[in-house]
């Protein structure tokens, strides 16, 4: 189960994901997003306590970000990748620093801002 | 059952299926090494078993199986011949796994057995190769073998891309273990290509969008590349292959020439590799350039030999030489990818073959649940058809009828699910007779008849102990060692022969050797001093045979570990007739011993032959009944108070079951003998009538009634009463007894 909570305001949305980012949990998360980011022009994504994450789940995270973009809205992670994340990462082979062809502005969910 | 217990017991499950595999490679194996399609085997089902094991946490079976594995790899790829220690090895390999399985949680008391397998595994690598190698007759052969092995010394950097297909995570794997593995191999790289995953919109959450590129530099061959994909090699796309420099030569290999030529210094090569492909790899790393940009940087930069040249390292001859050489450890080494690809073929095509036949796995007590259901269901059945005849309404008896004829395929289906071929007991014990001719110094060949015929899976399982006791005394007991066979003009090799087959109800399994035989005096005298036999009493060999399955009989002149302490041959007897079965043993002096054992072939439902005394129904297995005839008064008065029939002129001892049974009543004027056949003795029960052939599910009479003698079960009729079965042996020994004991006080 993904636990999810929303903070609203008129031009920013804080979503907070908790729990499982797992296969299991995938169309769940898919629908999360997709939600939030029809529905605000900013997503700010507060992942400090999910407890595991796999590549699944970041497939959805990096479709989100495109997706988003394709809609001229923005998506971002609010504050540092938590150690999981970052190992999924690294073990699924994302740069860190740096995104793909489809990211010109550099907006990467996976770049870590400091 | 938790989800993780549950994944753990379907490892262990095949597991154990794998090491048999195993032993049974590995002595097919030892009689043609030469067998790549063996080898090739041996090689997947440890590899398997130490994927798996490190799936679910087996962590120590994981790496004990690693370090056997690596040294088969060595054997697949032609360095190593598969000689006779190597297999040794490997069995005792095999035996420390299926302990390691046993007991997991004690796996670490075992770890000194393990390391002294790995240990004696790594010195006969080494050794095996080394004694290979002056066996090629000039210096340039030599080299290049070595080149043509994936030598340990030897890096070679790889370029893999593996594309998964887009279902890899709905069937059970995860791309992300398959590259954290290629890692474990060696300097890698990786970098995953995001491109194709789609908008949220279009996405669907459960398919793989994302494709990889690793570099990988390892001193493992292509083969241990490769087996990280084995699992989902037909789901995915993988090219691999060799970076060459920028002039189309390995680049590693050409340093390596060079630096084995003494032109340049291992100095030089690590100057000159840190010069421009370090940084290269660093980016990629880092994620700041692409592997297609380094590639096409790389691609502009100047030859390798260009750059050499330039430094003054070598001179342009010295680049050419080389690169003659390199172009022929090319070939070379195409030549070994061919080989090995067409092996990947064969592989393939065997495993495609077996998934042709599919089948499921199912826990035993699932279908034990099946059984006891479909026996209830028979059950009811012989109601519905006993009641819907009193009715005497046709519509239901043709209902009736339909639900037997149902039910009795339903049976006869249920049944032959439980049925499995006897042949992987039997090569189970191969590996048996193996380890026994080199305990005992015997030199004994086992070979096998029948190894189709289907048992019951409960028989086969609760075969195994009595057989193996069988083949340790044939082995023990009777071939003799090869000197003494040869001084009676027998072959040094003894033969020990297995078969099963099918027998109306039962099957029969024959153990018969070609040793020494019974020794029918031997016996005799024995069974006299331990009282089994009055010592004037003329008994036939056969029944003397029988005498060597009484409780504490063996006439071994020494006790060995493997036989001759007297256990066993009585509680092998008491097994089988646990089983409801029968021994019978055949020998003759010098020859050899023949033992048939002959077992019903379902152990849940019988067909019996329905019998009642006074009010009481009793079941008697058909299988022993040979005739029924009548017993009238004038019979009994012609017979003077013995308790024998005249049978066409033959005279049959008979039982009254009502005396035995102590069932109050009357007599009928009529009765009926059941006459059985019990060890080729023919013996009548009297009944008060014989009701006929009755389908009976056996159930169990409950720990309550276990010391009840005679019976062996009771099953429930059609009416919801009760019918006991008899154990017809049983009861006629009994009797026996206290016949002999009467004779004594009399």
């Amino acid at each position: 189960m993904i636990e999810c909570t929303v903070q609203q305001s008129d031009e920013r949305k804080i979503l907070t994901l908790e729990g499982d980012l797992t296969i299991i949990h995938a169309a769940e998360l898919k629908k999360i997003l997709l939600e939030a980011i029809e529905n605000s022009p900013h997503v700010d994504l507060n992942i400090d306590k999910v407890a595991d994450v796999d590549l699944s789940c970041l497939q959805l995270l990096c479709s989100a970000h495109r997706t988003s973009l394709n809609l001229n809205r923005t998506i971002s992670i609010a504050s540092n990748h938590p150690e999981i994340f970052r190992e999924a990462l690294r073990d699924a082979g994302f740069p860190l620093n740096k995104g793909c062809e489809l990211d010109p502005d550099g907006s990467c969910l996976w770049i870590e801002r400091k | 059952m938790s989800n993780a217990d549950q994944h753990k017991n379907a490892f262990l499950e095949e597991a154990y299926e794998l090491l048999a595999e195993l032993e049974t490679s590995l002595l097919e194996l030892e009689d043609r090494p030469d067998d790549l399609d063996i080898i090739g085997r041996i090689f997947r089902a440890m590899h398997t078993i130490k994927g798996s094991g490190a799936m679910f946490g087996f962590d120590e079976i994981s790496a004990f199986t690693h370090e056997v594995e690596t040294v088969f790899d060595l054997v697949r790829n032609g360095e190593m011949e598969a000689s006779k220690e190597l297999i040794n090895l490997t069995l005792s390999a095999r035996d420390h796994i299926k302990i390691m399985l046993d007991s997991p949680d004690t796996s670490g008391d075992h770890k000194q057995n393990g390391d002294t397998i790995v240990e004696a595994l790594k010195e006969l690598a080494p050794r095996t190769k080394a004694a290979q190698e002056p066996a090629s007759d000039d210096g340039t052969q030599s080299e290049n073998s070595d080149w043509q092995s994936d030598s340990p010394e030897r890096k070679i950097t790889y370029q893999i891309r593996f594309r998964p297909s887009p279902d890899i995570f709905a069937m059970g794997n995860n791309p992300v273990f398959l590259l954290n593995e290629l890692r474990a191999l060696g300097d890698c790289s990786v970098v995953a290509h995001s491109e194709d995953i789609p908008l949220l919109q279009e996405m669907d959450p459960e398919s793989c969008y994302v494709y990889w590129d690793a570099a990988l530099t390892t001193t493992e061959g292509i083969n241990a590349i490769k087996d990280v994909f084995i699992f989902v090699a037909d789901d995915c796309k993988l090219d691999m292959h060799i970076i060459d420099d920028s002039g189309g030569v390995d680049e590693a290999t050409l340093f390596d020439i060079l630096k084995e030529k003494g032109f340049i210094t291992k100095e030089d090569t690590n100057q000159l590799k840190a010069s421009y492909k370090r940084i290269g790899e660093i980016l990629v790393d880092r994620g700041d350039i692409t592997p297609q940009e380094l590639n096409k940087v790389l691609s502009e930069q100047k030859r390798i030999g260009e750059m050499l040249v330039k430094a003054g390292l070598v001179d342009r001859a010295t680049i050419e030489s080389a690169l003659a050489e390199q172009q022929r450890i090319k070939e070379v080494r195409k030549i070994s990818t061919d080989v090995r690809e067409k092996k990947g073929k064969v592989v393939q095509q065997r495993q495609l073959q077996s998934e042709a036949v599919s089948s499921i796995r199912v826990a035993s007590d699932k279908l034990d649940k099946l059984v006891d259901l479909v026996g209830e269901l028979v059950t009811v059945q012989a109601r519905l058809t006993q009641t819907s005849s009193s009715r005497n309404d046709p519509e239901m008896v043709s209902i009736a009828e339909e639900v037997e004829r149902l039910t009795n395929e339903l049976r006869d289906n249920t049944m032959s699910v439980r049925m499995v071929p006897i042949g992987s007991m039997f090569s189970k014990f191969r590996r048996l007779v193996r380890d026994l001719s080199a305990e005992t110094g015997k030199e004994v060949e086992m070979t096998t008849d029948g190894s189709e015929t289907e048992l019951d899976k409960t028989v086969i399982d609760k075969l195994n102990d009595p057989l193996v006791h069988l083949i340790r005394n044939s082995i023990d007991h009777g071939i003799e060692p090869p000197h003494v066979r040869e001084a009676n003009r027998k072959t040094r090799q003894g033969a020990v022969h297995l078969a099963a087959r099918h027998s109306g109800a039962s099957v029969l399994i024959e153990i018969k050797d070609d040793g020494a035989g019974l020794n029918a005096e031997a016996i005799r005298t024995k069974a006299v001093e331990r009282g089994l036999l009055d010592p004037g009493a003329s008994v036939s060999e056969k029944e003397l045979f029988q005498m060597i399955l009484a409780p504490g009989f063996s006439t071994a002149q020494k006790v060995t570990s493997v036989s001759g302490r007297g256990v066993g041959m009585d509680v092998v007897k008491q097994n089988i007739e646990a089983l409801r079965g029968t021994i019978e043993i055949n020998s003759k002096i010098g020859a050899g011993t023949t033992m048939t054992l002959k077992l019903p072939l379902t152990l849940a439902i019988i067909d019996g032959l329905l019998v009642k005394i006074g009010e009481d129904f009793y079941v008697m297995p058909l299988s022993l009944v040979e005739e029924c005839v009548e017993l009238t008064r004038d019979d009994v008065a012609r017979a003077h108070g013995r308790q024998i029939a005249n049978v066409r002129g033959e005279i049959v001892p008979y039982i009254s079951l009502r005396e035995q049974f102590n069932i109050p009543g009357n007599k009928p004027d009529i009765e009926q003998i059941v006459i059985v056949s019990i060890d080729d003795h023919r013996v009548g029960f009297v009944v008060d009538d014989v009701v006929g052939e009755h389908q009976t599910v056996i159930k169990s009479l409950g720990t309550f009634y276990k010391d009840a003698e005679g019976l062996s079960g009771a099953t429930i009729l059609g009416d919801g009463t009760v019918a006991l079965i008899l154990d017809v042996p049983k009861l006629f020994q009994k009797v026996e007894q206290q016949e002999v004991v009467l004779a004594t006080i009399g």
